[in-house]
C-alpha cells in the first residue's frame, strides 16, 4: 500500500479539524439519565401555591418519590425512615451543599443508615455563613441547583422563598404524622415562615446562660452567680474577681459585642432591640435601634470593657480568643451559649465550671435570650422531594439532630428530641439553665434582621458597634448612625 | 485601464490563520466581550439573580454616587491603599533587581526565593501573615519584646490594620516587579557604564543617570500595572481583616463583592465596577500622557 509522509501544514489542519469535532462533540447536550429504576411511581409534590387538598403523600409512605409520575402510587412496606428502600436498589444521590463539620457528618450518617438508598452528597463551601449563601445563590441562579442546602432565618433565604425556589413545605409537615403541629416548638418554626409560609425546618437553636469558673469565685470569697443576680451584680462582684496581670490578667466577665450577641442584652433591658421582633408581623422596614432602653444597654455593655475594665476588649480578643482564656482559668465568668459547653465538656478535668441565669438588668426586668438558629430546605427543583423531606426530619425531629443534642452544641428543634440534650454531665454543671431559657423567658427571639440581614450587618451596624467597643464613639453617636444607616438600607427601593 | 475585480479565491492558508487565532478569539468573546457587555447591561437593571433582571436607567450610579456613605468611604480607603503599596512596589525592586543583577554566587537561588511569593495563593500568604502579626503569638510582637517594646494589635487597630495589609501586599508582589526591572537592566549596555567610569562617575551617579533613566520603560509598566493592580485588591483583605476593623480596610473590590454576593445586588455592583473601570481607564491615560515626560525609550 502506497504510504505518503504528512506534510507540517496538513497535520496541523488535520489536527484543528479534529480539535474542533471533539469540541463540537462535547458541546452537545447530555444524554438524560433515566430515572433510577427502582423509583416508585408517585403524585408529583404540591407546588408552593398548591391548596391543601392536594398535599402529597407524607414522606412516611416510601412510595411518595419523586418525579416521573404515572399511575397509581404503589403501597409500601413500612421501613426504618421515609424515604427508605431496600438495600439492594441503586443508591440516590442527593446533594446537600451548605454547613459541613464533623459533629453534623455524624448526624447524617444517621439519616444514611437508616436510608440505605440514599447517597448523601456534602459539598463543603469554605467560609462561613456569607459564603455559604453566596455559593448558594450562584448555584441556583444558574439553574444548577443542589437538592437541599442549609438556611438561616433572614437574608436571601427570604429571597428565596418569596421566588418559589424552595418548596413550600407546609403540606408536608401537615400530612406527617411524625410532625403534627407541635412537633417543633412553633416560635422557632416560624422563624423560618416567609410571609407566613414555611420554606425550610429548623435543626437545632442555642440559648445563653452565665458561665462561670466556680474555683475563681470561691478563690475570691464570693457567692457563685444564681438567678437573682442583676447586670450591678457583675459591675460589684466582677471588679472583685478582677486580677490585673499584663497578658496574663484574670478578667472577670466578657462582654458580647456584636449584633447576634449583644441583641439579648437590649432585650433585658426593655429595649426593643434592631427591630421590634415581638410585633406581630415585622416588617423589617422600621429599625428601633435608636430607643433609649437599646441607647442604655449599649452603654452598660460598652462601660464593662472600657469604663470598669472588666472585660477584654475586641482588640485584646483578637490576640487571644476567649476559648483558651476560659480553659486557662482567665476568665471569672462568662456569658456563652450551648456551643461553648462543646469544649467546657470535653476539657472537664481542666475547668470547674457551671453555668447559670443571664443576670437580669435589673431586679423584675424580663429574661431575655438569643437563640440563633439554622436548618434546612429543599430546592423546588429537586427531583427527590420527598427523601428530602425525610433528611428534614431526621435533623429536626428525629435520630440525625440527636447527636448534635447529645454533643451539647444545640437544643435539638424537635420537642421530643430536646431532652438528648441535657445529658448526666449536662445536669451536673447546670445545663437546665439553657433549656429554661428557650422554653420559660420572657423574650426568646433570634437575630434575624430581615431580607436586608446582610447588608445591614456589613454597612450600618458592625462597624458602629466595633467603634462603641473600641473606644472610637460614643454610644449614642454610633447609634445614630446606626439607626440613620439601617433606615437607609431598609427603606430604599429594591435595586 | 478598467479595474477589474477579482473575486478572491478561497484559501485554506487564511483559514488556518484564523483557526490558529480562535482558541484566543473564542475566549475573548466568551470570557472577555461578553461578560463586559452584560455587565455594562446589568449596571442599568436592579437583579438579584433570581428574577429577571429589571430596567432602573441610571439610578445604581446616582444612588452610589449621591446615596451610598459606604461607597466614598471605600473608595477613599483604596486610594489610601494605592498610596501606600504604589511606591514600595516600584522602588523596592528596583533596589532588589539591581542587586540581584550582580555576579555573585548562588543568584538565582536568591532570585528564586524572592519570587517565590508571587506564585504563593493569597490564601497561605493571608493566613500566614496573619500568624506574624498576632498580637500575642506573633513574631513581630516577640521580636519587639525583645527590645522592651509593646508591639500593637496590628489587625484589629484601625489605624494600623491597612498599612499592615499593605505591606504583606508588596512583599508578594516584590518578585514579579524584580524580574521586569532584572529584564531591563540586561538591556543596558556595558558600554554606557564603561564610558561613565572613564568620565569619572562613582556607582551612584552611574545609577541615577544611566540606570534609573534607562529603566523607565519597566518603572513605567510597573507603575501602570501597579496602581490597576492596588485598585482592584481583594484577596489579602478577605483573608486578614474582612475589611475590618471599623471599615479601615473595606476595599473597593471587598465592598462590590460584598454587595454582589452577600446582598445579592447584582446591578448595584455591576455599576461599581463600571465606576471603578472609569476610574482606572482614567488615572492610566493621565499616567500614559505624562509618561512622555519621563519615560525614555532607547
Amino acid at each position: 500500500m502506497a504510504t505518503r509522509n504528512l506534510s507540517r501544514r496538513e497535520a496541523i489542519r488535520l489536527a484543528m479539524l479534529g480539535v474542533a469535532g471533539t469540541a463540537i462533540a462535547a458541546c452537545a447536550p447530555a444524554p438524560t439519565p433515566a430515572p433510577p429504576p427502582t423509583k416508585a411511581p408517585a403524585p408529583a409534590a404540591p407546588a408552593p401555591t398548591q391548596a391543601p387538598a392536594a398535599a402529597p403523600k407524607p414522606a412516611a409512605a416510601p412510595t411518595a418519590t419523586p418525579a416521573p409520575a404515572p399511575a397509581t402510587p404503589t403501597p409500601a412496606p413500612a421501613k426504618p425512615t421515609a424515604a427508605a428502600k431496600p438495600a439492594t436498589a441503586p443508591k440516590i444521590k442527593i446533594e446537600y451543599l451548605g454547613y459541613v463539620d464533623d459533629l453534623h457528618k455524624e448526624a447524617w450518617s444517621v439519616f444514611e443508615k437508616a436510608n440505605p438508598n440514599i447517597e448523601l452528597e456534602k459539598s463543603v463551601v469554605v467560609g462561613g455563613w456569607l459564603d455559604i449563601l453566596a455559593k448558594i445563590s450562584s448555584r441556583l441562579a444558574a439553574g444548577n441547583p443542589p437538592d437541599l442546602i442549609s438556611v438561616p432565618t433572614y437574608g436571601q433565604y427570604i429571597t428565596w422563598g418569596r421566588k418559589g425556589l424552595l418548596l413550600q413545605l407546609d403540606d408536608y409537615v401537615k400530612a406527617d404524622k411524625e410532625f403534627g403541629t407541635e412537633a417543633i416548638p412553633k416560635k422557632v418554626l416560624d422563624g423560618y415562615r416567609v410571609d407566613t409560609k414555611l420554606y425550610g425546618i429548623p435543626k437545632d437553636y442555642v440559648a445563653w446562660g452565665l458561665f462561670y469558673n466556680v474555683d475563681l469565685f470561691q478563690k475570691a470569697g464570693i457567692k457563685p452567680p444564681d438567678d437573682t443576680w442583676t447586670w450591678k451584680d457583675v459591675v460589684e462582684k466582677g471588679a472583685i474577681l478582677k486580677k490585673e496581670a499584663g497578658e496574663k490578667t484574670v478578667f472577670s466577665y466578657l462582654t458580647p459585642m456584636g449584633q447576634g450577641n449583644a441583641e439579648g442584652w437590649l432585650w433585658q433591658n426593655g429595649g426593643p432591640g434592631f427591630f421590634d421582633r415581638e410585633k406581630p408581623n415585622v416588617d423589617w422596614q422600621t429599625p428601633t435601634i435608636n430607643h433609649p432602653k437599646n441607647v442604655e444597654a449599649l452603654q452598660w455593655l460598652a462601660d464593662t470593657v472600657l469604663k470598669y475594665k472588666l472585660a477584654p476588649g475586641p482588640e485584646a480578643l483578637k490576640t487571644e480568643a476567649s476559648t483558651p482564656r476560659m480553659l486557662t482559668g482567665r476568665l471569672s465568668m462568662w456569658p456563652g451559649t450551648t456551643i461553648n459547653t462543646v469544649e467546657l465538656l470535653k476539657n472537664e478535668d481542666k475547668l470547674n465550671w457551671m453555668v447559670t441565669h443571664l443576670p437580669l438588668a435589673y431586679q423584675g426586668g424580663p429574661r431575655a435570650t438569643m437563640t440563633w438558629t439554622s436548618g434546612a430546605a429543599i430546592v423546588a427543583k429537586t427531583k427527590y422531594k420527598d427523601e428530602c423531606f425525610a433528611f428534614l426530619k431526621s435533623m429536626s425531629i428525629g435520630e440525625g439532630v440527636v447527636v448534635l443534642g447529645r454533643s451539647g452544641f444545640s437544643i435539638p428543634a424537635g420537642v421530643k428530641q430536646v431532652g438528648a440534650f441535657l445529658s448526666d454531665k449536662m445536669k451536673r454543671h447546670g445545663g437546665q439553665v439553657f433549656l429554661d431559657a428557650s422554653q420559660k423567658y420572657d423574650i426568646v427571639q433570634n437575630d434575624r434582621l430581615g431580607p436586608h440581614h446582610v447588608q445591614l450587618l456589613n454597612t450600618a451596624i458592625t462597624p458602629n458597634m466595633e467603634a462603641i467597643f473600641l473606644g472610637r464613639k460614643a454610644v449614642a453617636d454610633a447609634v445614630k448612625e446606626m439607626q440613620a444607616g439601617m433606615e437607609e438600607i431598609v427603606r430604599k427601593p429594591e435595586d | 485601464m478598467a479595474a477589474t475585480v477579482r473575486r478572491k479565491r478561497f484559501r485554506w492558508r487564511d483559514v488556518e490563520g484564523y483557526l490558529f487565532i480562535a482558541p484566543h478569539i473564542v475566549g475573548f468573546l466568551a470570557f472577555m466581550l461578553l461578560p463586559i457587555v452584560s455587565s455594562m447591561y446589568l449596571s442599568l437593571n436592579a437583579w438579584d439573580m433570581m428574577s429577571p433582571p429589571r430596567f432602573i436607567g441610571l439610578r445604581n450610579f446616582q444612588q452610589l454616587l449621591y446615596a451610598d456613605r459606604l461607597f466614598w468611604q471605600v473608595l477613599g480607603n483604596t486610594v489610601y491603599y494605592v498610596v501606600l503599596s504604589v511606591p514600595p512596589s516600584v522602588v523596592l525592586p528596583l533596589l532588589l533587581a539591581v542587586l540581584l543583577n550582580q555576579q555573585v554566587r548562588g543568584v538565582s537561588i536568591y532570585r528564586a526565593a524572592l519570587f517565590m511569593p508571587v506564585v504563593t495563593s493569597a490564601l497561605a500568604v493571608g493566613l500566614a501573615w496573619a500568624w506574624l502579626y498576632d498580637g500575642q503569638f506573633g513574631l513581630f510582637n516577640y521580636v519587639l519584646s525583645l527590645v522592651g517594646i509593646k508591639g500593637p494589635s496590628w489587625l484589629s487597630d484601625p489605624d494600623l490594620a491597612m498599612p499592615a495589609v499593605v505591606a504583606v501586599g508588596v512583599w508578594q508582589g516584590l518578585g514579579y516587579n524584580m524580574v521586569i526591572y532584572l529584564a531591563g537592566l540586561q538591556g543596558i549596555g556595558q558600554h554606557l557604564y564603561e564610558a561613565a567610569t572613564i568620565d569619572g562617575a562613582g556607582r551612584l551617579r552611574q545609577f541615577m543617570h544611566i540606570t534609573v533613566p534607562l529603566l523607565t520603560p519597566s518603572t513605567f509598566f510597573t507603575l501602570v500595572m501597579g496602581v490597576i493592580g492596588s485598585f482592584q485588591s481583594f484577596g489579602l483583605i478577605y483573608i486578614m481583616t474582612n475589611g475590618g476593623p471599623l471599615n479601615s480596610t473595606n476595599v473597593y473590590v471587598y465592598y462590590l463583592w460584598q454587595t454582589a454576593f452577600g446582598s445579592s445586588r447584582m446591578g448595584y455592583a455591576a455599576a461599581m465596577a463600571w465606576i471603578l473601570a472609569v476610574i482606572i481607564f482614567i488615572i492610566t491615560a493621565i499616567q500614559f500622557r505624562l509618561a512622555r515626560t519621563w519615560v525614555h525609550y532607547q
